[in-house]
């Protein structure tokens, strides 16, 4: 970009924040269902510090910052006893959902199991992985009997014992992404998706798959790649300051560990089901989607189908269709890309820039599921006192109710913004940062990025306005 | 009802006109660096 071109693209970000004063005092605001600026003002607005920052990279990053030597420093490190801890601690809590799903009541808020895996464990430790780092290997129950196993069998029958076979490098993370669409079909599109037995099912179905892929591919091999959830929570701990190296605790700046993430096969899969399946979650709430569906779900009736399995096809297609949506517009950035130096093929480039897409993914993951997580998350107050439902108090708190005040609507709304606008930014930094990496000079690594710009100022104007449907 | 569901397809659209004049704006943008780095390439006469 020139400085001619950068001065032009600031004065059209700024104009933009000019034209809309009312975002800058957008205090005013009392709830997300009555806004009293329209919505669609928060998307200009968004996709104009978008720009901003684009022309802020261009003119004042000339060299890359995250990639190569890191500033890593070492924090502390934990007792060796607390690994075999955390890997109980984590089998126990296993055991307690799987058995709290059959024996439990079946009215789902009442029973522990689709709290924990729906809300804790899926969004819960999202975030933790954030903050704390991979918080979830340790406490990682499959990882945890697969390694007993296998220091048991060593110490049984030390000689008989066979070598796992090499873990095939085109398989990637390739099993993890299939594993998070299924879960997300589960959460989705499945209609008896709440029920407590049907998630406990479900769980042992997948600690079993585990095992098996453990038992074949070895314990830590499998865990790196073909856990959908060891993946997704260990990829979103690269945007965090911490990282966890067996028992010791190093610290390092935000996003650098995201430039070392090596784009194995299928590791842009996993980010796109992760952006695309969120995607889907807001927009089966909107209006677009309750109108198109009806229809849908009819045509498949139609063919012999019942209702329930025709609202589950129909659900299936859009989910799958909002998947394809999100990886074709991350295509379309990297085959423009390649116009700037064809010495790159797309498909180099979409695993060179897969990383930009991590800090969406975790945007979306904040945005669509931040007040679920803040609401919902209480229930854990009465669920730990009567797990089962069956009216026990076994810590004082089975009268805890859900504080549905406890986080305000306008605070909903900044948060979803807010992190949406960082997420892109974020991905912009890292793109940015890679491009001048592998382009010959900033000019071209800038002119590179204009594809990327209008993919993520696409992302942000998506995902803003899947959150302005749902709110409707 | 007609000009109704016209106003709310007009709606939605502009949800995505940032993109068209991001799209729209780099894309003059770069065909005028690459029209500019062509002609001055090219040898005088």
């Amino acid at each position: 970009m020139t400085r001619r071109t950068a001065v032009r693209a600031a004065a059209l970000a700024a104009l933009a924040s000019a034209a809309f004063p009312a975002l800058a005092s957008a205090h005013g605001l009392v709830g997300r269902q009555d806004l009293p600026i329209p919505r669609l003002l928060f998307v200009w607005a968004a996709a104009a510090v978008l720009i901003a920052s684009f022309v802020g990279l261009a003119v004042l990053w000339p060299k890359p910052r995250l990639e190569g030597e890191q500033h890593e420093r070492r924090a502390f490190a934990l007792p060796a006893a607390l690994g075999p801890v955390c890997g109980a601690i984590g089998v126990a809590l296993f055991v307690l959902v799987v058995y709290a799903g059959y024996a439990g009541t079946q009215t789902p808020t009442a029973n522990l199991a689709p709290t924990v895996v729906y809300v804790l464990f899926w969004v819960g430790i999202a975030f933790a992985s954030l903050l704390f780092g991979d918080v979830f290997r340790p406490f990682n129950p499959w990882r945890a009997i697969g390694r007993g196993v296998g220091w048991a069998a060593q110490k049984l029958a030390p000689s008989s014992l066979p070598e796992p076979i090499a873990y095939p490098e085109r398989l990637g993370r390739w099993p993890a992404a299939i594993g998070l669409l299924l879960f997300a079909w589960l959460e989705l599109v499945y209609g008896g998706k709440q029920d407590p037995s049907t998630v406990a099912t479900a769980s042992l179905i997948y600690a079993g798959a585990q095992l098996l892929g453990m038992s074949v591919y070895g314990v830590e091999a499998w865990c790196r790649n073909g856990d959908a959830f060891g993946v997704y929570f260990n990829l979103l701990s690269k945007l965090g300051p911490f990282d966890w190296r067996g028992r010791e605790l190093w610290t390092r700046p935000f996003l650098s560990a995201a430039t070392g993430i090596v784009a194995i096969p299928g590791t842009v899969a996993v980010l796109v089901v992760l952006i695309g399946t969120t995607s889907f979650d807001g927009f089966s709430q909107g209006p677009t989607w309750n109108s198109i569906a009806p229809d849908l779900q009819s045509s498949i009736q139609d063919l012999g189908l019942g209702q329930v399995r025709a609202l589950e096809v129909t659900f299936t297609i859009g989910l799958l269709a909002a998947v394809a949506v999100v990886s074709g517009m991350y295509r379309v950035g990297t085959v423009g890309m390649r116009s700037i130096d064809t010495r790159f093929s797309a498909s180099e480039l979409s695993g060179r820039f897969a990383h930009s897409l991590l800090p969406i993914a975790l945007a979306y993951v904040v945005a669509h599921y931040f007040s679920y997580l803040a609401i919902q998350g209480q229930a854990i107050g009465y669920l730990a006192s009567d797990p089962l439902g069956d009216g026990s108090n076994i810590l004082g708190t089975a009268t805890a109710q859900i504080d549905y005040g406890f986080v305000s609507a306008n605070m909903v709304w900044y948060v979803q913004v807010g992190a949406l606008i960082l997420g892109h930014v974020a991905g912009l930094v890292l793109a940015h940062d890679r491009a001048l990496t592998l382009y010959s000079n900033a000019r071209d690594a800038t002119r590179s990025q204009y594809w990327m710009l209008t993919v993520m100022v696409a992302f942000t104007c998506l995902g803003l306005w899947l959150l302005s449907a749902g709110a409707v | 009802m007609v000009l109704a569901h016209i106003g709310h397809w007009y709606a939605e659209i502009l949800y995505v006109l940032p993109v068209v004049l991001v799209a729209g704006f780099l894309g003059v943008s770069n065909w005028r660096e690459k029209r500019h780095a062509r002609a001055s390439q090219d040898p005088p006469g």
